[in-house]
């Protein structure tokens, strides 16, 4: 039954990534207290890596049942990966979230949230002519830095990064 | 009795409270209607916002939200076919044809009135039930926790979508995180590489709030550019005859919603399932055929889901066993407001339960009235283009990661989480796995290792406790039959007992 569903682009890669994590993983479990007793601390551990291993080992077959007939070129599936797995929206708010953590850092939570706000609205809002994007973007981003500091600091008492 | 009534009418009777059920439900009904948004979500990063609140006034926001999120589910599984919450799957099937047919103002106002009977019932069920359950549950050895904690697990199965395998792998990944840092009972660290940062585990806000909101604002912009469906909604109040027609099949749905709801390990959608089945079943004469915009198949698993709502918390309360993913998140609210889920919850605790009844009560209540007076504004606010809404839901996930220790640590937590959920989700791992795992992963093994202990690790004397005592025998056979009604032998087996009888 398992077979018949397809595999989606980039999977296998995920699923050897997976094996090879739950083996690093398996590694520091074993180092918790070996294969003692099932009341030792690392009988746990070493029993969900087992699980996790072996629904991985499951998926690998299923996955290797699943292979298409014919190879596609690899532009062709580094295309189809893109397109299913990081489109460049995806790509794009990943590389700007890692940006807005660091500039949380760097700038405080309203400069940074202003500035998160404003460029992915912006971008998202492509569709709209370019000065109502522009001003939508600034008026939101704008708005909710007020009204979560407002809301969340002043009266939730939340501290903000 | 005068006691418990006074906990009953706390957030009646305070206007700080009673604002807090209201903002909830308003929240929660808003956020249910939104597609993408989910009410997991919604908790899990709200959550994070209330540690430094009151323990009550963290509650009655919380169950507002719950009671209001999955009432507002509904919304989009009739305006849109797409489910808002899980828990309205059964909905869109006959909903979304009552739409098409121009009569979706209609159908919202009869979806309103019996989520609100079966909200109620489900209520009603909670008060009498619960401490009925909690003086059993006093007799609980740790096996039995272990086997309420496996039960709870069992929900894996429900949550997996595409595939059980995937859901099992999800759900030990779960357990994994839950496991990192120094054990409970041992005091040695645990998967921990080393790391000192590690010592204190993994915050399971930081977790939720990662894989149900950033890792779901990941996934919708695969969508950003689908257009918003514009709504139109006409007359909405339906009318006393409307409702008592279908009052029967209401109360019906809804005691199976309540005992769906108070199973541990299944939740609103099983219930509403089950409900719209048992609904094509036994109406002979529906409205419309099924499928094409029966009332009646909007009726059923309307009542179930918001019944299972009470159902759900029976478990939650007595034996801090989840019956859904909302459940699970709110168990981990509970025990940051150092409060332990569980038969002696309502001992030491009592309050808290008949103030959480007071609460769904009230919640319903403003469930009726933002229901039915709020329907045209809601119909604008759900148009807001995700291209506003997706950027301010990681910005709020943000800051309620941040509010967890006051440390950036548990955003890059929190982000980390969510890229990883986004991927998983991507291949088709469900995520409400991993959290049921980092819920009920500690409440399984820490009872496992106990009655080890007890039985000085003897597998053969585990087993032996197992079938020797009545309450741990009813659990084992409950898990039994769980497992079995999951695979192909069940049919057979009910055909060939339905035969012999």
């Amino acid at each position: 039954m398992t077979a018949k569903r397809p595999r989606h682009p980039g999977e296998l890669g995920l699923t050897l990534l997976l094996v090879a994590a739950v083996f690093v993983v398996g590694r520091e479990a074993y180092r918790i207290s070996g294969f003692a007793g099932p009341s030792s601390p690392g009988f746990g551990p070493l029993a969900m890596v087992a699980v996790v291993l072996a629904g991985l080992l499951v998926e690998l077959v299923r996955l290797a049942l699943a292979r298409p007939a014919e190879r596609e070129p690899l532009a062709v599936r580094a295309r189809r990966f893109a397109a299913a797995v990081l489109p460049p929206p995806v790509l794009g708010a990943i590389a700007l979230l890692v940006l807005y953590l660091i500039g949380l850092e760097l700038l405080g939570f309203v400069i940074a949230s202003f500035l998160f706000l404003a460029i992915a609205i912006g971008l998202l809002l492509h569709e709209r002519p370019p000065l109502v994007r522009v001003l939508l973007a600034l008026a939101v981003a704008a708005g909710t830095v007020a009204s979560i500091r407002l809301l969340f600091q002043e009266l939730f008492q939340v501290l903000l990064p | 009795m005068e006691t418990a009534l006074g906990y009953f009418l706390m957030s009646w009777l305070d206007p700080y409270l009673l604002v807090l059920v209201a903002v909830g439900t308003l929240s929660g009904i808003y956020i249910g209607a939104i597609p993408g948004l989910s009410v997991t979500m919604a908790v899990s990063i709200l959550i994070s916002f209330t540690y430094a609140w009151d323990t009550n006034e963290a509650l009655a926001l919380m169950v507002g939200i719950y009671m209001g999120g999955v009432y507002g589910g509904s919304r989009t599984a009739i305006l849109l076919n797409i489910p808002g919450a899980p828990a309205a799957i059964a909905t869109a099937l006959d909903g979304y044809p009552l739409a098409k047919l121009g009569e979706a103002g209609r159908a919202i106002g009869v979806t309103t009135v019996v989520s609100f009977v079966g909200g109620f019932v489900g209520i009603l069920a909670l008060a009498l039930a619960a401490p009925l359950v909690a003086e059993i549950s006093l007799l609980f050895a740790p096996r039995d926790y272990m086997l309420l904690g496996i039960m709870g697990l069992l929900l894996v199965a429900s949550l997996a979508d595409e595939s059980l395998v995937k859901g099992i792998v999800a759900g030990a990944i779960g357990i994994l995180i839950s496991m990192v840092g120094l054990d409970t009972m041992s005091a040695q660290p645990r998967l921990t590489f080393g790391s000192s940062q590690l010592l204190g585990g993994v915050s399971y806000v930081a977790v939720m709030i990662g894989m149900f909101g950033i890792a779901e604002a990941l996934v919708q912009l695969h969508t950003i550019g689908a257009p918003v469906v514009k709504q139109q909604v006409d007359r909405i109040v339906p009318s006393l005859a409307t409702v008592l027609r279908h009052l029967p099949l209401t109360l019906r749905a809804s005691a199976i919603g309540v005992w769906i709801g108070a199973l541990p390990g299944a939740g609103g959608d099983i219930a509403a399932l089950m409900a719209y089945d048992h609904a094509k079943k036994s109406v002979k004469k529906p409205s419309r055929p099924f499928g094409q915009g029966a009332y009646e198949g909007l009726v059923a698993p309307e009542a179930a889901n918001n019944a299972a709502v009470g159902g759900a918390f029976i478990p939650m309360l007595t034996l801090g066993i989840p019956g859904d993913a909302v459940t699970a998140v709110i168990i981990a609210a509970l025990f940051i407001h150092g409060l332990r889920p569980g038969p002696n919850l309502m001992v030491d605790t009592p309050h808290l339960f008949w103030f959480t009844v007071g609460n769904l009560t009230l919640a319903n209540l403003f469930m009726l009235v933002f229901g039915l007076l709020g329907i045209r504004i809601f119909a604008k606010i759900v148009e807001v283009p995700k291209a506003i809404l997706l950027p301010v839901v990681v910005v709020l996930s943000v800051v309620g990661a941040y509010a967890i220790n006051n440390n950036l640590a548990d955003v890059w937590w929190a982000v980390g989480f969510g890229i990883l959920g986004y991927v998983l989700r991507i291949y088709g791992y469900q995520l409400g796995p991993v959290v049921l795992g980092v819920i009920l992963g500690p409440i399984v093994e820490a009872n496992f290792r106990r009655t080890m202990i007890g039985v000085r690790e003897s597998w053969t004397g585990f087993a032996l406790e197992l079938v020797s005592h009545p309450i741990t025998l009813l659990l084992l056979l409950g898990i039994v039959l769980s497992v079995l009604r999951g695979t192909p032998l069940w049919p057979r087996l009910v055909a060939k007992l339905s035969r012999a009888s």
